[in-house]
């Protein structure tokens, strides 16, 4: 659309609007007259506050006495004679129409090529609630919903502090979606800060209908299983990494924020380890690493040591392996294969299915499923167990469900090939990748590479608060979080 | 392009090196005991195995069968070519030496036993029917066998079980001294009855308890 300017005729203007909106019936006019004036306004239902509208514009102007200088009539409206909060005058048809389209209210008066924009939005919002992928049993419970706006005041209400800054850009040539870059000034490390900008003006895409399609446009990585940027639904976490120097990018009509740069480290933190005791959270933190490296090799090297390196198992479990597979028709690794893929179905279906139809999948595909193919001889116990085991060690990283996923296959297609010395090989280029990771001009193992204990403490572990006396490296200035 | 080569070259060698191999743990019968004797110049090998068709609920049925050759390789090679699968010799858990299996055919056995690719593990022991031990109604695999003689070992302050290589130094020495477990039959019931003292590749005595 021609960046053109409004004239001075109220009905050319208004057939203007109603031009740029002809194909939308949710547009609503009001005309009226007010001070011997006439007048419309524009909206959109729905994404407006209607008692708004009454209130503070259309009862005040109609019930006004007022003499109008008709020369300077939205001025003096604007200025006497509206109740609203946030008044913008604007003779650019362009940044109207946006306004309109985000929630605001058009009011157009004759002999003025100026538009008063009324913030009027009220559109309805799902409210705050827990994330569903984010529970915790300790611990703040509130979620972000699809309303940026709402979801940034979120932040501020965390971080009083006129530091912190979120400036908005708009992202998508037909969605317009408001992005809100945040960050606390003297933490954020203005190199990410940069490169973060850089990579968002080259963004050109016609939609941004969730925080995704940007990620995916500025990560690091592209192809990499582990991911360089963060995201999540809760604004506690997201204050916590501002406050460690990171930038947050909330982005309109979806209740994920993005959080960068992203350490490797905290793809093993849960969002509950810094609201429950710190020993508890070590225990669980240790858990996870484990947990992942487990769910990565279990299949891969029970299936190597089964099939290559059969001399490595104790007699007795060795024995135990050769009966299960008394009968089974498939090669290990091809039940190995199967069986992954059936406990990736299972989990795929259980969690889009309703939460009632869910338990019972879960009985029926783990319970009924899992043992009749195995009294069917169909599938080994042993083989079974490993890869449910690999299975719900998954699970305790879900951060890494991408990488734990891919990495699964992985290893088992090399242990099928080669043993343990293809698991060993792809443990050993996985080890190399992640070290050679980078978020935003930031090393992602910076704690690995530049290993203290103030740098470690939030790593392997969780250090008590009184321990944390630094912030991530992630800046360079301003590290000293807490006086000793 | 020539990275993936430097990547490949080295990973193609070391397993092609490492002879790594796979093969199905149901497509190989699992050899639990071994025993070897001589007779008129002709090597009789016989082997334990575990028949998984008949082994169910914990219960380990296992097999014997018996091969005769002029030395120890082609008397294992006629075994071999009785048995419908590959055995697998890494779960072997005890070796019997019978009468005969002295000087050059212990050093033999011995080779043998490492190109097998038996562990340190496996025990050796002495008796003097070996179809009787392996056969015997009571303790059906070579498992069972190693828990019976070490648990009687005990009591004479002996560990029974002496590694392959202190056996193996033993007899390159030619003069080392190594003792096994000595076994008897009797009922159908195997006991250890003393140890079977040997000095370099030669049978000296037996200790009674």
């Amino acid at each position: 659309m021609a960046d053109k300017n409004f004239k001075i005729n109220l009905t050319d203007n208004i057939k203007t609007v109603e031009d740029i909106f002809s194909g939308d019936s949710i547009l609503r006019k009001r005309k009226f007259t007010f001070c011997s004036l006439s007048a419309c306004l524009f909206y959109f239902d729905g994404m407006v506050n209607v008692e708004l509208i009454n209130e503070s514009i259309i009862k005040p102007l109609v019930k006004s006495k007022a003499e109008i200088n008709k020369q300077k009539a939205a001025k003096q409206v604007a200025e006497r004679l509206l109740f609203a909060s946030e008044i913008k005058m604007t003779s650019n048809i362009n940044e109207a129409v946006s306004a309109a389209l985000y929630g605001d209210t058009l009011l157009l008066i004759e002999n003025s090529h100026t538009a008063i924009v009324i913030n009027t939005k009220g559109w309805r919002t799902r409210g705050i609630s827990e994330p569903e992928n984010e529970r915790v049993l300790q611990g703040p419970r509130e979620g972000f919903d699809e309303a940026a706006m709402f979801n940034v005041a979120m932040l501020r209400r965390r971080l009083q502090t006129p530091d912190f800054c979120a400036k908005v850009i708009r992202l998508g040539r037909k969605t317009n979606t408001y992005v809100f870059v945040c960050y606390i000034k003297g933490l954020v490390n203005e190199e990410t800060l940069r490169i973060l900008k850089y990579r968002l003006s080259k963004i050109d895409i016609d939609s941004v209908l969730d925080s995704n399609y940007i990620t995916e446009q500025i990560t690091d990585h592209k192809a990499s299983l582990f991911k360089s940027v963060g995201a999540t639904e809760r604004p506690d976490i997201v204050a916590a990494r501002l406050l460690e120097g990171r930038i947050a990018l909330v982005v309109d009509s979806t209740p994920v924020v993005i959080t960068l740069p992203y350490l490797f480290s905290e793809n093993f933190q849960s969002d509950e380890d810094y609201y429950i005791n710190y020993k508890l959270a070590t225990f669980g933190r240790l858990l996870r690493i484990i947990c992942f490296f487990l769910a990565t090799t279990v299949s891969a090297v029970y299936l190597a040591l089964a099939t290559f390196h059969f001399q490595f198992l104790p007699p007795a479990f060795a024995i135990t392996v050769s009966s299960a597979r008394m009968g089974v028709p498939f090669p290990s690794a091809l039940e190995c294969i199967i069986l992954t893929l059936i406990f990736e179905v299972l989990r795929e279906t259980g969690i889009r299915m309703p939460q009632s139809v869910g338990h019972a999948l879960s009985i029926v595909g783990g319970l009924v499923v899992g043992q009749a193919a195995v009294e069917a001889k169909i599938v080994s116990a042993p083989m079974l167990i490993a890869v449910a085991f690999s299975g719900i060690c998954g699970l305790m990283v879900p951060r890494l469900k991408t990488a734990v996923f891919y990495l699964r296959f992985i290893m088992i297609f090399a242990a099928a090939l080669f043993g343990l010395y293809g698991i060993l090989c792809v443990f050993a280029v996985t080890v190399i990748s992640v070290l050679k990771m980078e978020s935003f001009g930031v090393d992602a193992t910076l704690s690995l590479n530049n290993p203290t204990c103030q740098t470690l403490k939030d790593v392997f572990v969780r250090a008590p608060w009184t321990k944390m006396i630094t912030r991530p490296l992630i800046q360079k200035r301003n590290v000293i979080r807490k006086t000793k | 392009m020539k990275k993936i080569y430097k990547l490949i070259l080295p990973l193609i060698l070391i397993l092609t090196l490492s002879s790594c191999a796979y093969s199905e743990p149901d497509a190989k019968f699992t050899v639990t005991a071994l025993g070897f004797s001589e007779e008129k110049n002709t090597v009789n090998a016989y082997l334990q195995a575990i028949d998984f068709a008949t082994t169910e609920n914990g219960n380990i049925n296992t097999f014997l069968t018996q091969g005769e050759g002029d030395n120890i390789p082609l008397a294992l090679s006629n075994i071999k070519s009785k048995l419908s699968k590959a055995p697998s010799f890494e779960h072997c858990q005890i070796v019997f030496l019978s009468d005969g299996i002295e000087g050059e055919l212990l050093k033999h056995t011995l080779d043998c036993l490492v190109r097998l690719g038996m562990s340190q593990r496996v025990t050796l022991a002495y008796t003097k029917n070996i179809e009787d031990a392996l056969s015997s109604g009571k303790i059906t695999s070579g498992n069972e066998m190693v828990s019976l003689i070490k648990q009687n070992a005990k009591e004479w302050g002996f560990g029974g079980h002496t590694a392959l290589f202190e056996i193996k130094t033993a007899v390159l020495e030619n003069g080392g001294n190594f003792a096994l477990c000595h076994i008897e039959t009797k009922n159908e019931e195997i006991k250890f009855s003393g140890l079977a003292e040997y000095k370099g590749s030669q049978k000296k005595k037996t200790f009674k308890p």
